[in-house]
Protein backbone atom coordinates (compact mmCIF):
# COMPACT_ATOMS: atom_id res chain seq x y z
CA UNK A 1 0.00 0.00 0.00
CA UNK A 2 3.06 2.28 0.97
CA UNK A 3 4.48 1.49 -2.60
CA UNK A 4 1.47 2.21 -4.56
CA UNK A 5 0.75 5.78 -2.35
CA UNK A 6 4.94 6.34 -3.22
CA UNK A 7 4.35 5.82 -6.78
CA UNK A 8 0.95 7.94 -7.15
CA UNK A 9 3.32 10.79 -5.52
CA UNK A 10 6.20 9.84 -8.07
CA UNK A 11 3.82 9.76 -11.03
CA UNK A 12 2.18 13.55 -9.96
CA UNK A 13 5.63 14.83 -9.41
CA UNK A 14 6.93 13.48 -13.18
CA UNK A 15 3.43 14.73 -15.14
CA UNK A 16 3.60 17.93 -13.35
CA UNK A 17 6.92 18.57 -15.02
CA UNK A 18 6.00 16.83 -18.46
CA UNK A 19 2.96 19.11 -17.96
CA UNK A 20 4.81 22.26 -18.06
CA UNK A 21 6.74 21.41 -20.89
CA UNK A 22 4.16 19.46 -22.82
CA UNK A 23 1.82 23.44 -22.32
CA UNK A 24 4.74 24.75 -23.63
CA UNK A 25 5.18 22.49 -27.49
CA UNK A 26 0.97 23.10 -27.54
CA UNK A 27 1.26 27.26 -27.06
CA UNK A 28 3.84 27.52 -29.90
CA UNK A 29 2.19 24.71 -31.99
CA UNK A 30 -0.93 26.37 -32.31
CA UNK A 31 0.27 29.41 -32.84
CA UNK A 32 2.83 28.92 -35.48
CA UNK A 33 2.08 24.93 -36.39
CA UNK A 34 5.57 24.33 -35.20
CA UNK A 35 6.55 21.39 -33.45
CA UNK A 36 9.71 23.07 -31.95
CA UNK A 37 11.95 19.97 -30.94
CA UNK A 38 14.46 22.38 -29.94
CA UNK A 39 11.70 23.18 -26.74
CA UNK A 40 13.22 20.82 -24.28
CA UNK A 41 16.73 22.08 -24.24
CA UNK A 42 15.48 24.97 -22.81
CA UNK A 43 15.13 23.46 -19.92
CA UNK A 44 19.02 22.80 -19.90
CA UNK A 45 19.94 26.45 -21.03
CA UNK A 46 17.72 27.09 -17.80
CA UNK A 47 19.53 24.67 -15.25
CA UNK A 48 22.69 26.11 -16.04
CA UNK A 49 22.20 29.32 -16.41
CA UNK A 50 20.78 29.05 -13.03
CA UNK A 51 23.90 26.45 -11.92
CA UNK A 52 26.28 29.81 -13.37
CA UNK A 53 24.26 32.57 -11.58
CA UNK A 54 24.60 29.95 -8.31
CA UNK A 55 28.54 29.90 -8.69
CA UNK A 56 28.42 33.70 -8.83
CA UNK A 57 27.35 33.76 -5.57
CA UNK A 58 23.24 35.53 -6.81
CA UNK A 59 21.03 34.64 -4.33
CA UNK A 60 18.66 32.01 -5.30
CA UNK A 61 15.56 33.27 -5.60
CA UNK A 62 17.22 35.48 -7.77
CA UNK A 63 19.22 33.65 -9.84
CA UNK A 64 15.95 31.29 -10.46
CA UNK A 65 14.32 34.60 -12.30
CA UNK A 66 17.44 35.43 -13.86
CA UNK A 67 17.70 32.02 -15.19
CA UNK A 68 14.12 32.07 -16.20
CA UNK A 69 14.66 35.74 -17.83
CA UNK A 70 17.47 34.29 -20.02
CA UNK A 71 15.87 31.33 -21.42
CA UNK A 72 12.95 33.55 -22.46
CA UNK A 73 15.62 35.61 -24.45
CA UNK A 74 17.52 32.94 -26.23
CA UNK A 75 14.34 31.70 -27.06
CA UNK A 76 13.00 34.65 -28.25
CA UNK A 77 16.30 35.40 -30.56
CA UNK A 78 15.93 32.11 -31.77
CA UNK A 79 12.44 32.71 -33.23
CA UNK A 80 13.86 35.60 -34.58
CA UNK A 81 16.85 34.83 -36.10
CA UNK A 82 16.22 30.72 -36.97
CA UNK A 83 12.25 30.35 -37.46
CA UNK A 84 10.60 34.14 -38.55
CA UNK A 85 12.76 34.14 -41.84
CA UNK A 86 11.09 30.58 -42.70
CA UNK A 87 8.15 31.32 -41.33
CA UNK A 88 6.46 30.92 -45.21
CA UNK A 89 8.77 27.80 -46.03
CA UNK A 90 6.58 24.88 -44.57
CA UNK A 91 6.50 23.21 -41.59
CA UNK A 92 8.91 20.80 -42.62
CA UNK A 93 11.57 23.52 -42.99
CA UNK A 94 10.28 24.59 -39.86
CA UNK A 95 11.12 21.27 -37.53
CA UNK A 96 14.13 20.61 -39.31
CA UNK A 97 15.30 23.46 -38.16
CA UNK A 98 14.14 23.61 -34.71
CA UNK A 99 16.34 19.69 -34.83
CA UNK A 100 19.34 21.84 -35.58
CA UNK A 101 18.38 24.59 -33.18
CA UNK A 102 18.37 21.32 -30.79
CA UNK A 103 21.54 20.20 -31.59
CA UNK A 104 23.05 23.73 -31.57
CA UNK A 105 22.20 24.33 -28.18
CA UNK A 106 23.46 21.25 -26.63
CA UNK A 107 26.73 21.58 -28.47
CA UNK A 108 27.55 24.83 -27.35
CA UNK A 109 26.41 23.69 -24.02
CA UNK A 110 28.92 20.34 -24.42
CA UNK A 111 31.95 23.04 -25.86
CA UNK A 112 31.17 25.10 -22.81
CA UNK A 113 30.24 22.95 -19.80
CA UNK A 114 31.94 19.96 -21.01
CA UNK A 115 30.00 16.81 -21.33
CA UNK A 116 29.86 15.47 -17.65
CA UNK A 117 27.03 15.31 -15.26
CA UNK A 118 26.81 18.46 -12.95
CA UNK A 119 25.27 19.01 -9.87
CA UNK A 120 22.52 21.41 -8.94
CA UNK A 121 22.42 22.11 -5.27
CA UNK A 122 19.09 24.05 -4.52
CA UNK A 123 18.98 25.71 -0.68
CA UNK A 124 18.27 22.87 1.61
CA UNK A 125 15.18 23.82 2.64
CA UNK A 126 13.63 22.79 -0.61
CA UNK A 127 14.97 18.98 0.63
CA UNK A 128 13.62 18.99 4.00
CA UNK A 129 11.22 16.06 3.68
CA UNK A 130 7.97 16.35 5.83
CA UNK A 131 6.43 13.75 7.74
CA UNK A 132 2.52 13.14 6.37
CA UNK A 133 1.27 9.73 8.06
CA UNK A 134 3.26 7.16 7.16
CA UNK A 135 5.86 8.68 4.80
CA UNK A 136 7.77 11.47 3.80
CA UNK A 137 7.84 13.71 1.04
CA UNK A 138 10.24 16.00 -0.14
CA UNK A 139 8.98 20.41 0.06
CA UNK A 140 10.11 20.16 -3.48
CA UNK A 141 7.71 17.80 -4.33
CA UNK A 142 5.08 20.08 -3.19
CA UNK A 143 7.46 23.20 -5.31
CA UNK A 144 6.66 21.61 -7.97
CA UNK A 145 3.20 20.61 -8.11
CA UNK A 146 2.93 24.11 -7.02
CA UNK A 147 4.70 25.58 -9.99
CA UNK A 148 2.58 23.61 -12.18
CA UNK A 149 -1.07 24.75 -10.60
CA UNK A 150 0.18 28.12 -10.60
CA UNK A 151 1.66 28.63 -13.90
CA UNK A 152 -1.77 26.73 -15.49
CA UNK A 153 -3.52 29.42 -13.97
CA UNK A 154 -1.44 32.39 -15.02
CA UNK A 155 -1.69 30.72 -18.18
CA UNK A 156 -5.49 30.46 -18.01
CA UNK A 157 -6.05 34.24 -16.99
CA UNK A 158 -3.62 35.08 -19.71
CA UNK A 159 -5.49 33.19 -22.44
CA UNK A 160 -8.97 34.39 -21.05
CA UNK A 161 -8.60 37.74 -19.93
CA UNK A 162 -5.55 39.68 -21.51
CA UNK A 163 -5.23 41.06 -25.38
CA UNK A 164 -2.87 38.64 -26.13
CA UNK A 165 -4.32 36.11 -25.06
CA UNK A 166 -7.50 36.72 -27.19
CA UNK A 167 -5.03 36.89 -30.27
CA UNK A 168 -3.41 33.51 -29.46
CA UNK A 169 -6.90 31.95 -28.95
CA UNK A 170 -7.71 34.00 -32.35
CA UNK A 171 -5.10 32.89 -34.52
CA UNK A 172 -5.58 29.28 -33.13
CA UNK A 173 -9.20 29.51 -34.45
CA UNK A 174 -8.66 30.79 -37.45
CA UNK A 175 -5.47 32.26 -38.64
CA UNK A 176 -6.71 34.00 -41.49
CA UNK A 177 -9.25 35.25 -39.84
CA UNK A 178 -6.91 36.57 -37.48
CA UNK A 179 -4.96 38.71 -40.08
CA UNK A 180 -8.37 39.96 -41.05
CA UNK A 181 -8.31 42.01 -37.56
CA UNK A 182 -5.37 43.57 -37.63
CA UNK A 183 -3.73 41.19 -35.46
CA UNK A 184 -0.21 41.42 -35.61
CA UNK A 185 1.04 37.93 -35.63
CA UNK A 186 4.85 37.65 -35.63
CA UNK A 187 4.10 39.38 -32.02
CA UNK A 188 1.78 37.16 -30.62
CA UNK A 189 4.71 34.54 -32.10
CA UNK A 190 7.11 36.15 -29.86
CA UNK A 191 4.65 36.08 -27.27
CA UNK A 192 3.75 32.50 -27.59
CA UNK A 193 7.62 31.49 -27.33
CA UNK A 194 8.10 33.92 -24.09
CA UNK A 195 6.02 32.15 -22.43
CA UNK A 196 6.32 28.28 -23.32
CA UNK A 197 10.09 29.00 -22.63
CA UNK A 198 9.18 30.50 -19.25
CA UNK A 199 7.11 27.14 -18.89
CA UNK A 200 10.51 25.03 -19.94
CA UNK A 201 12.52 26.54 -17.85
CA UNK A 202 10.05 26.32 -14.59
CA UNK A 203 10.13 23.00 -15.56
CA UNK A 204 13.85 22.53 -16.21
CA UNK A 205 14.79 24.31 -13.02
CA UNK A 206 12.29 22.03 -10.61
CA UNK A 207 13.21 18.99 -12.12
CA UNK A 208 16.78 19.13 -11.69
CA UNK A 209 15.87 20.45 -8.28
CA UNK A 210 14.30 17.42 -7.81
CA UNK A 211 16.81 14.81 -9.22
CA UNK A 212 19.72 16.79 -8.90
CA UNK A 213 22.14 15.88 -11.81
CA UNK A 214 22.34 17.34 -15.02
CA UNK A 215 24.26 17.34 -18.73
CA UNK A 216 23.74 18.93 -21.85
CA UNK A 217 21.44 16.39 -23.20
CA UNK A 218 19.30 16.27 -20.40
CA UNK A 219 16.14 18.13 -22.60
CA UNK A 220 15.95 15.88 -25.05
CA UNK A 221 14.52 13.21 -24.09
CA UNK A 222 12.03 14.73 -21.78
CA UNK A 223 11.46 16.90 -24.75
CA UNK A 224 10.63 13.78 -26.26
CA UNK A 225 8.08 12.69 -23.68
CA UNK A 226 6.58 15.97 -22.62
CA UNK A 227 6.15 16.21 -27.02
CA UNK A 228 5.03 12.68 -27.15
CA UNK A 229 2.05 13.77 -23.64
CA UNK A 230 1.48 16.73 -25.76
CA UNK A 231 0.09 14.50 -28.86
CA UNK A 232 -1.38 12.13 -26.57
CA UNK A 233 -3.73 14.69 -25.59
CA UNK A 234 -4.01 16.41 -28.71
CA UNK A 235 -1.39 18.93 -30.04
CA UNK A 236 -2.69 22.59 -29.83
CA UNK A 237 -4.73 21.90 -26.56
CA UNK A 238 -3.59 22.97 -23.40
CA UNK A 239 -6.09 21.21 -21.23
CA UNK A 240 -5.15 18.11 -23.49
CA UNK A 241 -1.49 18.85 -22.92
CA UNK A 242 -1.90 18.56 -19.23
CA UNK A 243 -3.84 15.68 -19.04
CA UNK A 244 -1.59 13.33 -21.60
CA UNK A 245 1.65 14.81 -19.55
CA UNK A 246 -0.27 13.57 -16.12
CA UNK A 247 -1.03 9.99 -18.13
CA UNK A 248 2.10 9.38 -19.48
CA UNK A 249 3.42 9.88 -16.09
CA UNK A 250 1.58 7.22 -14.48
CA UNK A 251 2.02 4.87 -16.96
CA UNK A 252 5.45 5.30 -17.24
CA UNK A 253 6.18 5.17 -13.15
CA UNK A 254 3.71 2.34 -13.16
CA UNK A 255 4.79 0.18 -15.83
CA UNK A 256 8.80 0.66 -14.03
CA UNK A 257 6.91 -0.01 -10.51
CA UNK A 258 5.11 -2.66 -11.08
CA UNK A 259 6.06 -4.86 -14.19
CA UNK A 260 8.71 -7.37 -13.71
CA UNK A 261 12.75 -6.02 -13.60
CA UNK A 262 13.51 -7.89 -16.74
CA UNK A 263 10.88 -5.83 -18.52
CA UNK A 264 10.68 -2.98 -16.49
CA UNK A 265 13.93 -1.36 -18.02
CA UNK A 266 11.97 -0.98 -21.36
CA UNK A 267 9.54 1.68 -19.50
CA UNK A 268 10.75 4.27 -22.77
CA UNK A 269 9.58 1.66 -25.01
CA UNK A 270 5.90 1.15 -23.14
CA UNK A 271 5.96 5.19 -23.42
CA UNK A 272 6.03 5.06 -27.43
CA UNK A 273 3.33 1.90 -27.72
CA UNK A 274 0.96 4.34 -25.83
CA UNK A 275 1.36 6.89 -28.04
CA UNK A 276 0.79 4.35 -31.61
CA UNK A 277 -2.37 3.04 -29.28
CA UNK A 278 -3.68 6.22 -28.70
CA UNK A 279 -2.69 7.87 -32.46
CA UNK A 280 -4.67 4.16 -33.78
CA UNK A 281 -7.69 5.14 -32.01
CA UNK A 282 -7.97 8.67 -31.57
CA UNK A 283 -5.41 10.18 -34.80
CA UNK A 284 -6.05 13.71 -33.36
CA UNK A 285 -5.40 13.20 -29.44
CA UNK A 286 -7.58 12.39 -26.76
CA UNK A 287 -9.04 16.13 -26.66
CA UNK A 288 -7.73 17.19 -29.65
CA UNK A 289 -10.53 17.65 -32.07
CA UNK A 290 -9.91 21.72 -32.47
CA UNK A 291 -6.02 21.26 -32.81
CA UNK A 292 -5.03 23.03 -35.81
CA UNK A 293 -4.00 21.22 -38.36
CA UNK A 294 -2.03 22.58 -41.40
CA UNK B 1 -11.02 57.46 -51.26
CA UNK B 2 -9.11 54.43 -52.70
CA UNK B 3 -6.96 54.20 -55.98
CA UNK B 4 -5.65 51.27 -57.26
CA UNK B 5 -3.10 51.92 -60.14
CA UNK B 6 -2.33 48.81 -62.65
CA UNK B 7 -2.20 46.16 -59.71
CA UNK B 8 -0.74 42.95 -60.36
CA UNK B 9 -0.84 39.81 -58.53
CA UNK B 10 0.86 36.51 -58.61
CA UNK B 11 0.59 33.10 -56.53
CA UNK B 12 3.79 31.19 -58.27
CA UNK B 13 3.52 30.90 -61.70
CA UNK B 14 0.19 31.78 -61.81
CA UNK B 15 -1.09 35.67 -62.18
CA UNK B 16 -4.27 35.66 -60.75
CA UNK B 17 -4.74 39.78 -60.99
CA UNK B 18 -3.77 41.79 -64.25
CA UNK B 19 -3.23 45.39 -64.51
CA UNK B 20 -6.48 46.42 -62.19
CA UNK B 21 -7.46 49.63 -61.92
CA UNK B 22 -10.47 51.20 -59.73
CA UNK B 23 -11.77 54.11 -57.70
CA UNK B 24 -13.76 53.81 -55.09
CA UNK B 25 -14.80 57.45 -53.78
CA UNK B 26 -15.84 58.14 -50.18
CA UNK B 27 -19.72 57.59 -49.67
CA UNK B 28 -20.12 54.82 -52.65
CA UNK B 29 -21.34 51.37 -53.26
CA UNK B 30 -18.87 50.19 -55.78
CA UNK B 31 -19.11 46.66 -56.82
CA UNK B 32 -16.65 44.01 -58.48
CA UNK B 33 -18.64 41.21 -60.23
CA UNK B 34 -17.69 38.20 -62.10
CA UNK B 35 -16.91 34.33 -62.74
CA UNK B 36 -15.48 32.61 -59.96
CA UNK B 37 -11.49 32.52 -60.10
CA UNK B 38 -11.91 36.09 -62.16
CA UNK B 39 -9.33 37.01 -59.17
CA UNK B 40 -12.29 39.46 -57.72
CA UNK B 41 -10.71 37.73 -53.74
CA UNK B 42 -7.35 38.46 -54.83
CA UNK B 43 -7.92 42.32 -55.30
CA UNK B 44 -9.80 42.49 -51.63
CA UNK B 45 -6.31 40.73 -50.23
CA UNK B 46 -4.26 42.79 -51.98
CA UNK B 47 -6.13 45.61 -50.48
CA UNK B 48 -6.08 44.54 -46.89
CA UNK B 49 -2.55 43.37 -46.98
CA UNK B 50 -2.94 39.57 -46.34
CA UNK B 51 -0.73 39.53 -50.15
CA UNK B 52 1.54 41.43 -51.33
CA UNK B 53 1.27 42.62 -55.13
CA UNK B 54 3.82 42.08 -57.42
CA UNK B 55 3.47 45.69 -58.71
CA UNK B 56 1.25 48.34 -59.15
CA UNK B 57 -0.52 50.89 -56.52
CA UNK B 58 -2.94 51.06 -53.65
CA UNK B 59 -3.78 54.79 -52.66
CA UNK B 60 -5.74 54.99 -49.59
CA UNK B 61 -6.72 58.55 -48.18
CA UNK B 62 -4.14 59.75 -50.34
CA UNK B 63 -1.16 57.94 -48.62
CA UNK B 64 0.49 54.90 -50.47
CA UNK B 65 -0.62 51.93 -48.62
CA UNK B 66 1.18 49.44 -51.44
CA UNK B 67 2.27 46.42 -49.16
CA UNK B 68 1.44 47.42 -45.50
CA UNK B 69 0.96 44.31 -43.67
CA UNK B 70 -3.08 43.62 -42.66
CA UNK B 71 -2.44 45.61 -39.38
CA UNK B 72 -1.99 48.81 -40.82
CA UNK B 73 -4.47 48.51 -43.01
CA UNK B 74 -7.06 47.46 -40.35
CA UNK B 75 -5.29 50.46 -38.47
CA UNK B 76 -5.76 53.07 -41.34
CA UNK B 77 -9.59 52.12 -41.54
CA UNK B 78 -9.44 49.59 -44.74
CA UNK B 79 -11.87 46.43 -42.96
CA UNK B 80 -12.53 43.27 -44.34
CA UNK B 81 -15.64 41.06 -44.38
CA UNK B 82 -13.96 37.78 -45.91
CA UNK B 83 -15.17 35.26 -48.11
CA UNK B 84 -16.81 32.29 -46.50
CA UNK B 85 -17.49 33.93 -43.53
CA UNK B 86 -14.46 32.83 -41.18
CA UNK B 87 -16.06 33.45 -37.63
CA UNK B 88 -14.04 32.37 -34.93
CA UNK B 89 -15.86 29.14 -34.31
CA UNK B 90 -14.20 27.99 -31.29
CA UNK B 91 -15.06 31.32 -29.80
CA UNK B 92 -18.17 33.19 -28.56
CA UNK B 93 -19.90 36.12 -30.65
CA UNK B 94 -19.48 38.33 -27.73
CA UNK B 95 -15.74 37.42 -28.48
CA UNK B 96 -15.56 37.83 -32.34
CA UNK B 97 -17.14 41.03 -31.70
CA UNK B 98 -14.34 42.21 -29.86
CA UNK B 99 -11.70 40.67 -31.83
CA UNK B 100 -13.17 43.13 -34.69
CA UNK B 101 -11.63 45.72 -32.84
CA UNK B 102 -8.48 44.01 -31.23
CA UNK B 103 -7.02 47.50 -32.55
CA UNK B 104 -9.24 49.94 -31.00
CA UNK B 105 -7.98 50.10 -27.04
CA UNK B 106 -11.08 52.73 -26.16
CA UNK B 107 -12.74 50.26 -23.62
CA UNK B 108 -15.85 52.70 -24.08
CA UNK B 109 -15.81 53.15 -27.44
CA UNK B 110 -15.94 49.37 -27.56
CA UNK B 111 -18.84 49.08 -25.61
CA UNK B 112 -20.88 52.07 -27.16
CA UNK B 113 -20.10 50.25 -30.50
CA UNK B 114 -21.44 46.98 -29.34
CA UNK B 115 -24.30 48.41 -28.29
CA UNK B 116 -25.06 49.96 -31.42
CA UNK B 117 -24.00 46.64 -33.02
CA UNK B 118 -26.26 44.33 -31.66
CA UNK B 119 -28.94 47.29 -31.65
CA UNK B 120 -28.63 46.40 -35.47
CA UNK B 121 -28.28 42.73 -34.72
CA UNK B 122 -30.39 41.69 -31.94
CA UNK B 123 -29.54 38.39 -32.34
CA UNK B 124 -26.04 38.81 -31.80
CA UNK B 125 -27.22 40.13 -28.18
CA UNK B 126 -29.42 37.38 -27.83
CA UNK B 127 -26.71 34.66 -28.51
CA UNK B 128 -23.75 36.67 -27.54
CA UNK B 129 -22.34 33.70 -25.57
CA UNK B 130 -22.98 31.03 -28.15
CA UNK B 131 -19.79 29.86 -30.18
CA UNK B 132 -20.20 31.61 -33.18
CA UNK B 133 -19.30 28.00 -34.77
CA UNK B 134 -22.91 26.92 -33.68
CA UNK B 135 -24.52 30.19 -35.26
CA UNK B 136 -26.66 29.22 -39.01
CA UNK B 137 -25.01 31.07 -41.82
CA UNK B 138 -26.99 34.12 -41.78
CA UNK B 139 -26.49 34.73 -37.87
CA UNK B 140 -22.68 34.16 -38.92
CA UNK B 141 -22.87 36.60 -41.96
CA UNK B 142 -24.04 39.41 -39.85
CA UNK B 143 -21.57 38.49 -36.51
CA UNK B 144 -18.74 39.43 -39.32
CA UNK B 145 -20.11 42.28 -40.37
CA UNK B 146 -20.63 43.92 -36.89
CA UNK B 147 -17.19 42.46 -36.38
CA UNK B 148 -16.16 44.49 -39.31
CA UNK B 149 -17.63 47.52 -37.77
CA UNK B 150 -16.26 46.56 -34.16
CA UNK B 151 -12.72 48.02 -35.89
CA UNK B 152 -14.47 51.19 -37.08
CA UNK B 153 -12.56 51.08 -40.34
CA UNK B 154 -14.50 53.75 -42.72
CA UNK B 155 -13.72 51.36 -46.28
CA UNK B 156 -15.74 47.97 -46.18
CA UNK B 157 -14.45 45.39 -48.52
CA UNK B 158 -16.93 42.67 -48.60
CA UNK B 159 -15.92 39.49 -50.36
CA UNK B 160 -19.74 37.52 -51.57
CA UNK B 161 -21.12 38.15 -48.32
CA UNK B 162 -24.42 36.33 -49.72
CA UNK B 163 -22.56 33.27 -50.63
CA UNK B 164 -24.17 29.93 -49.91
CA UNK B 165 -27.23 31.75 -48.09
CA UNK B 166 -31.42 31.35 -48.54
CA UNK B 167 -32.88 33.49 -51.12
CA UNK B 168 -34.21 35.43 -48.16
CA UNK B 169 -31.35 35.80 -46.05
CA UNK B 170 -29.04 36.73 -48.90
CA UNK B 171 -32.16 39.98 -49.35
CA UNK B 172 -31.83 40.89 -45.46
CA UNK B 173 -27.70 41.22 -46.38
CA UNK B 174 -28.42 43.21 -48.89
CA UNK B 175 -30.58 45.47 -47.21
CA UNK B 176 -28.03 45.89 -44.29
CA UNK B 177 -25.13 46.58 -46.92
CA UNK B 178 -27.52 49.24 -47.47
CA UNK B 179 -27.82 50.46 -44.08
CA UNK B 180 -24.04 50.49 -44.42
CA UNK B 181 -23.89 53.22 -46.46
CA UNK B 182 -26.83 55.08 -44.80
CA UNK B 183 -24.12 55.29 -42.08
CA UNK B 184 -21.63 56.90 -43.65
CA UNK B 185 -19.72 53.61 -44.64
CA UNK B 186 -17.51 53.43 -48.22
CA UNK B 187 -18.15 49.75 -49.34
CA UNK B 188 -16.35 47.42 -51.94
CA UNK B 189 -18.25 44.56 -52.61
CA UNK B 190 -17.78 41.48 -54.58
CA UNK B 191 -20.60 38.87 -55.61
CA UNK B 192 -22.01 36.67 -57.34
CA UNK B 193 -25.32 38.06 -57.10
CA UNK B 194 -25.01 40.48 -60.20
CA UNK B 195 -27.96 41.82 -60.53
CA UNK B 196 -28.66 42.38 -57.08
CA UNK B 197 -25.09 43.98 -56.64
CA UNK B 198 -25.65 46.42 -59.61
CA UNK B 199 -28.98 47.28 -58.37
CA UNK B 200 -27.40 49.07 -55.62
CA UNK B 201 -24.19 49.82 -56.33
CA UNK B 202 -22.98 53.73 -57.89
CA UNK B 203 -20.10 51.77 -59.83
CA UNK B 204 -19.95 48.61 -61.39
CA UNK B 205 -16.27 46.74 -62.56
CA UNK B 206 -16.71 44.04 -64.62
CA UNK B 207 -14.12 40.95 -63.68
CA UNK B 208 -12.19 38.23 -66.00
CA UNK B 209 -9.73 36.03 -65.72
CA UNK B 210 -7.31 38.51 -63.64
CA UNK B 211 -9.04 41.54 -65.61
CA UNK B 212 -11.42 44.12 -65.52
CA UNK B 213 -13.00 43.98 -68.69
CA UNK B 214 -15.87 46.59 -68.32
CA UNK B 215 -16.27 49.49 -66.05
CA UNK B 216 -19.39 51.78 -65.59
CA UNK B 217 -21.93 53.09 -63.48
CA UNK B 218 -25.32 50.69 -62.30
CA UNK B 219 -27.16 51.80 -65.62
CA UNK B 220 -24.79 51.60 -68.65
CA UNK B 221 -23.36 48.24 -66.58
CA UNK B 222 -27.01 46.43 -65.60
CA UNK B 223 -27.98 47.38 -69.37
CA UNK B 224 -25.20 46.01 -71.76
CA UNK B 225 -25.56 43.37 -73.46
CA UNK B 226 -22.61 40.98 -73.38
CA UNK B 227 -23.12 41.65 -69.38
CA UNK B 228 -26.87 40.78 -69.46
CA UNK B 229 -25.99 37.64 -70.91
CA UNK B 230 -23.05 36.12 -69.43
CA UNK B 231 -23.50 37.35 -65.91
CA UNK B 232 -27.35 38.13 -65.21
CA UNK B 233 -28.06 35.21 -67.49
CA UNK B 234 -25.86 32.89 -65.73
CA UNK B 235 -26.93 34.78 -62.07
CA UNK B 236 -30.61 33.20 -62.97
CA UNK B 237 -29.49 29.58 -63.43
CA UNK B 238 -27.77 29.65 -60.31
N1 LIG C 1 -3.65 30.73 -52.52
C1 LIG C 1 -3.66 30.53 -53.85
N2 LIG C 1 -2.65 29.84 -54.44
C2 LIG C 1 -2.64 29.65 -55.78
N3 LIG C 1 -3.59 30.10 -56.61
C3 LIG C 1 -4.62 30.78 -56.09
C4 LIG C 1 -4.71 31.04 -54.69
N4 LIG C 1 -5.83 31.75 -54.44
C5 LIG C 1 -6.42 31.93 -55.65
N5 LIG C 1 -5.70 31.36 -56.64
C6 LIG C 1 -6.00 31.36 -58.08
O1 LIG C 1 -6.09 32.71 -58.48
C7 LIG C 1 -7.19 32.88 -59.38
C8 LIG C 1 -8.13 33.94 -58.81
O2 LIG C 1 -8.73 33.44 -57.61
P1 LIG C 1 -9.66 34.35 -56.70
O3 LIG C 1 -8.99 35.65 -56.48
O4 LIG C 1 -10.02 33.55 -55.53
O5 LIG C 1 -10.92 34.55 -57.65
P2 LIG C 1 -12.43 34.90 -57.31
O6 LIG C 1 -12.50 35.45 -55.93
O7 LIG C 1 -12.82 35.88 -58.36
O8 LIG C 1 -13.20 33.62 -57.43
C9 LIG C 1 -7.83 31.52 -59.54
O9 LIG C 1 -7.33 30.95 -60.72
C10 LIG C 1 -7.35 30.75 -58.35
O10 LIG C 1 -7.25 29.38 -58.65
MG1 LIG D 1 -13.56 34.83 -54.34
Amino acid sequence: MNFFIAEIINAIKLGSIYALIAIGYSIVYSILGLINFAHGDLMMVAVYSLWVLMNLKIPFALAVILAVIITMLLAIITERVAYRPLLNNGEETLIITSLAVSILLQSISQAVFGIDNKALKVPVFFTKRIQIADFTVSVMNFVILAVTIVSVIVLAFILKKTRIGLAMRAIKDNSLAADFMGINRKAVIVAAFGIGSALAALAGITYTGEYVSFDPQMGFMLGIKAFIAAVIGGLGSITGAALGAFVLAFLEIFFAGYLPDSIASYQTVFVFLILILVLLVRPDGLLGKNAKRS
Amino acid sequence: MLKVNELNVSYKEIRAVRNVSLSVERGEIVSLIGTNGAGKTSVLRTLSGIIKPESGSIIYNGEDITGLDAHETVKRGIVQVPEGRQVFSTMTVRENLLLGAYLVKDKKLNKKRIEEIENMFPILSERKNMLAGKLSGGEQQMLVIGRALMSGGELILLDEPSLGLAPKVVEEIFNIIIKLKQMGKTILLVEQHAQEAIDISDKVYVMETGEIKKAGNATTIGDSEDIRSIYLGADKTT
